[in-house]
C-alpha cells in the first residue's frame, strides 16, 4: 500500500534583516536627495586671471569672444585680430568645430576671454560657455616641448573681459 | 467537557502565526531604492533655489560646492544665500549692498580657511594645496543662481560687487540636462 507523500516544506529566507537595512538606506538616500540636478560652470574675474609666465616659443593664442544678440566674433592674438565672425542664429556647433581647430593648433592653452553684450541673457550666455568647455571627441595636438597631448578639454579657463 | 474542548482550540488558534506577503512591498522598496540612488548627488553644496528662479539648462557635469550663494530671480530681487537683500533695476543698480553683506561672508570664510591651514596636515583630509596665497589675501568661491533670463549687465554688477571683496572665483550654478 503506498503511504500518502509528505508535502515538502519549502523554507522560508528570512527577510526581516534586508527589509531593516533597506528601510535604513531609503532614509538616509530621502534625506539626502536634491531632486534638481545641479552643476556649476567655473568663471574668474578679470582682475584675478593669473597669466602663467612662460617662455613661448611661439605667440599666445589669447582667445577672445565678443558676443552680441546678432553675432559671435573670434580674436586671437595679442593685438586682438579677428579669426572669425559667427552668426548667432547658426547653429553653434559652427562655433565648437572652430574651437576644436583652434584647441587641436593650440593644445597647451587654457584660457578664453568673454565679452557678452549687456543685454544677452544668462541662459545664451549658458549654452556658448558649453561649447566653449568642452568636447566629447579627443582632441590630438603638439605643445610647446614637442610631446603628443590628448585631451577632451577646449578652453576651461573662462575670464569675463569686463565686469563693471 | 464542552468547556475543555473549546480551551484545546483556543490554545490551537494561539499557535498559529499570521504570515504577511511582503514580496509587493519588497518590490516597490527596490525600485523607490534605484530611484533615489540614480538622483543622488554626492556634492556638499546644499542649495535651496529661491522662488521665481528659472536655472538655466547646462551640459555642464562639475558637482557644485559649498560657498556663499548670490540668487537672482526674475522679478530681479537679489537674495543672499535664502534672505532677500535687494531689488535690482535693469542695470543692476542696487547690488551696492553686496559690499558690506559679503566682506562680513568673506571674514567668516577667511577665518575658517586659517583654520584649515593650521591643522596638522595628517588629520586634514584635504590640504589647502590649491593655493599658495595667505588666507587673507586667497579668492573665494560664489556660487552665483541666476535665472535664465537675467541679463549681462546685471550679472556683471553682482559679479562686481562679490569681486570687490575677495568672490573672486565664480561658479554659475546650472540644471543638469539630465539622462
Amino acid at each position: 500500500m503506498l503511504r500518502p507523500r509528505k508535502k515538502m516544506k519549502v523554507p522560508k529566507l528570512n527577510l526581516v534583516p534586508i527589509m531593516d537595512a533597506i528601510f535604513i538606506f531609503i532614509f538616509f538616500l530621502l534625506l539626502s536627495a536634491q531632486f534638481l540636478d545641479i552643476h556649476e560652470i567655473k568663471a574668474e574675474a578679470p582682475v584675478v586671471a593669473t597669466y602663467q609666465e612662460e617662455k613661448h616659443k611661439k605667440e599666445p593664442l589669447n582667445l577672445m569672444l565678443e558676443i552680441d544678440e546678432k553675432q559671435i566674433i573670434i580674436k586671437t592674438g595679442v593685438d586682438g585680430n579677428i579669426y572669425k565672425k559667427l552668426d548667432m542664429n547658426e547653429n553653434l556647433t559652427q562655433l565648437h568645430t572652430l574651437l576644436i581647430e583652434l584647441k587641436g593648433k593650440n593644445i597647451s592653452e587654457q584660457s578664453v576671454i568673454v565679452k557678452p553684450a549687456k543685454n544677452l541673457e544668462f541662459k545664451k550666455i549658458v549654452s556658448i560657455l558649453d561649447q566653449i568647455r568642452g568636447t566629447k571627441q579627443e582632441i590630438t595636438g603638439t605643445n610647446d616641448k614637442g610631446e603628443i597631448i590628448k585631451t577632451n578639454a577646449l578652453f576651461p579657463q573662462i575670464i569675463f573681459e569686463s565686469i563693471m | 467537557m464542552g468547556s475543555l474542548a473549546s480551551n484545546l482550540r483556543r490554545r490551537k488558534a494561539k499557535k498559529e502565526t499570521v504570515e504577511i506577503d511582503i514580496t509587493s512591498l519588497l518590490d516597490i522598496l527596490t525600485i523607490l531604492l534605484v530611484f533615489l540612488l540614480r538622483s543622488y548627488n554626492a556634492t556638499d553644496l546644499k542649495l535651496e533655489v529661491v522662488k521665481d528662479v528659472n536655472v538655466a539648462v547646462s551640459e555642464s557635469e562639475d558637482l557644485g560646492s559649498h560657498a556663499v550663494i548670490l540668487q537672482v530671480n526674475d522679478k530681479k530681487e537679489l537674495y543672499l544665500n535664502t534672505k532677500k537683500v535687494a531689488d535690482l533695476d535693469e542695470k543692476g543698480m542696487g547690488a551696492e549692498i553686496l559690499e558690506g553683506l559679503l566682506k562680513v561672508e568673506a571674514e567668516k570664510m577667511r577665518k575658517e580657511l586659517a583654520l584649515l591651514d593650521r591643522r596638522p596636515a595628517s588629520t586634514d583630509p584635504k590640504p589647502q594645496t590649491e593655493s599658495k596665497d595667505k588666507p587673507g589675501e586667497r579668492p573665494l568661491n560664489v556660487n552665483f543662481v541666476f535665472d535664465e533670463k537675467t541679463p549681462y549687465e546685471l550679472m556683471a554688477k553682482v559679479m562686481h560687487f562679490a569681486s570687490k571683496t575677495g568672490h573672486t572665483k565664480y561658479k554659475f550654478i546650472v540644471q543638469g540636462r539630465g539622462q
